[in-house]
């Protein structure tokens, strides 16, 4: 039977998403969430390939070339997600979109399964009190990783996504001093994995280890709750690669992004 | 695009009978609207506009043509733009709706197959993305009351309040910048996955 488009429904997202549930954490997070617009492409009821069609696109699995008329007319700001999935799409869209500004290929992506050794830090989950010390530091981390400062772009929009990552739980930091030594926050939550963007740690106390001692201990208390903890970092950021290394990440995949 | 001038449409017969009208086509405008709506083409008229942008519902188009009488500017249907979706209370009053809504989570979707806030936020985003990708430089859209309201508070870095605390003026524009539009349709998106009123925080 041909794959054709559909509408998939919850329970066909979140077994396609069981399938690699590191590779299609967000996928699933937002499945999970009951919201998000997704397109899907099945044969005999099961999906082959899933797209997550917004702001940015998010595509996995095989066959992602089919979602090429659902994305165009959605014309996102970019295309992210498994790299084999974005370049199918890419491929077959990229005659209905503008040039792209960027073209991020081989973001590889960690993972870590076992607990490591522990770090003896002060990690903790953040509270409504640390919003004021952690904007600046995730309005950082966040031009470090997308290119662009968003307290200069939407300054209110960011307070409340970082308010909102802290009210959720799921943001962390490790503070001596009044100086950031290390803080992350989770972009996707399953029962599965967990993925995290936006480690920082601040200027003036790197290089002392901070980072993979909070990363560490930051990975024992989540694998205590999920199987998996992973994320993705720009090919070119060697210090994080080295220090996911460290702490004991695999690279596993590649995830791609395409800027529009 | 750089430049969108932002409205909701001019007063339907839907609007001065207190009725919820989410179904295309739907009613079009009154005298009263047809006249608010010459007028919004007055406040535009020495303002450059090489696109006109609709949703499928009639009153809306009818806003538009109105407005750009006399002027030759394409003219595109986004139905991601759309009224909400709302669902059993369609064809009722408003008032009943708002009642429900004032309420309700914003991730409940209207009881009869309607669509939650933040579906409709979602929508919006992905409306504003149409409307930012078009090749033109300007562009009159005219849109919903919602719509109107969560755009132009997103643009400020405003996530949607439980029930709009200011009222959205007939075919009144708002004249917004592509960067706003961005930071506009990031934060609906983002807001939509999490969705919690501000003034239930």
């Amino acid at each position: 039977m041909a794959a054709k488009i559909i509408d998939p429904s919850r329970d066909q997202i979140l077994r396609f998403c069981a399938v690699d549930p590191v590779e299609r954490v967000f996928l699933e997070d937002v499945a999970r969430r009951g919201q998000g617009r997704f397109v899907g492409l099945a044969a005999d009821g099961e999906l082959q390939a899933l797209c997550h069609v917004g702001v940015n696109a998010v595509p996995s699995g095989v066959g992602c070339g089919a979602f090429a008329r659902e994305v165009a007319r959605v014309s996102p700001r970019m295309l992210i997600g498994e790299a084999h999935a974005v370049s199918e799409l890419w491929d077959a869209v990229r005659p209905r979109l503008s040039r792209p500004r960027e073209d991020r290929p081989g973001q590889p992506v960690f993972v870590i399964r076992g607990a490591p050794s522990e770090g003896g830090t002060g990690l903790r989950a953040a509270e409504a009190d640390d919003l004021e010390l952690l904007v600046p530091a995730c309005a950082a981390a966040h031009e470090q990783e997308i290119g662009v400062d968003p307290l200069r772009r939407d300054p209110e929009g960011f307070r409340w996504r970082t308010r909102t990552q802290i009210d959720e739980g799921r943001s962390w930091l490790w503070v001596e001093d009044g100086v950031i030594r290390f803080k992350v926050e989770a972009s996707a939550w399953t029962p599965s994995a967990v993925q995290l963007q936006q480690v920082w740690v601040d200027p003036a106390a790197r290089r002392r280890g901070y980072g993979a001692r909070g990363l560490r201990d930051l990975c024992r208390l989540l694998l205590g709750r999920v199987p998996a903890v992973c994320l993705f970092v720009r090919a070119e950021n060697h210090p994080a690669i080295r220090l996911y290394e460290t702490v004991g990440m695999e690279h596993v995949l590649d995830y791609r992004s395409v800027l529009l | 695009m750089e430049t969108i001038f932002l409205a909701r449409h001019a007063l339907a017969v839907s609007n001065a009978s207190g009725v919820a009208s989410y179904a295309a086509p739907g009613e079009g405008l009154t005298e009263e609207g047809r006249w608010q709506a010459r007028n919004l083409g007055e406040i535009l008229a020495r303002e450059e506009i090489a696109l006109g942008v609709a949703t499928e519902l009639r009153r809306t188009q009818e806003t538009l043509e109105v407005a750009l009488e006399g002027r030759d500017v394409p003219r595109i249907v986004v139905s991601d733009l759309n009224e909400i979706h709302f669902g059993s209370f369609d064809g009722g009053l408003l008032s009943a709706y708002r009642e429900w809504a004032g309420s309700e989570a914003a991730g409940l979707p209207a009881p009869g197959g309607g669509e939650s806030r933040a579906q409709a936020a979602a929508r919006y985003a992905a409306g504003l993305q149409q409307v930012l990708a078009r090749t033109e430089t300007s562009a009159l859209v005219i849109g919903h009351a919602l719509a109107v309201r969560y755009i132009v508070d997103a643009a400020e870095g405003l996530i949607p309040a439980s029930l709009m605390l200011a009222p959205v003026g007939h075919a009144l524009p708002h004249r917004l910048e592509a960067r706003q539009l961005e930071v506009a349709a990031d934060l609906l998106e983002s807001w939509s996955l999490v969705p919690r009123f501000r003034d239930s925080e």
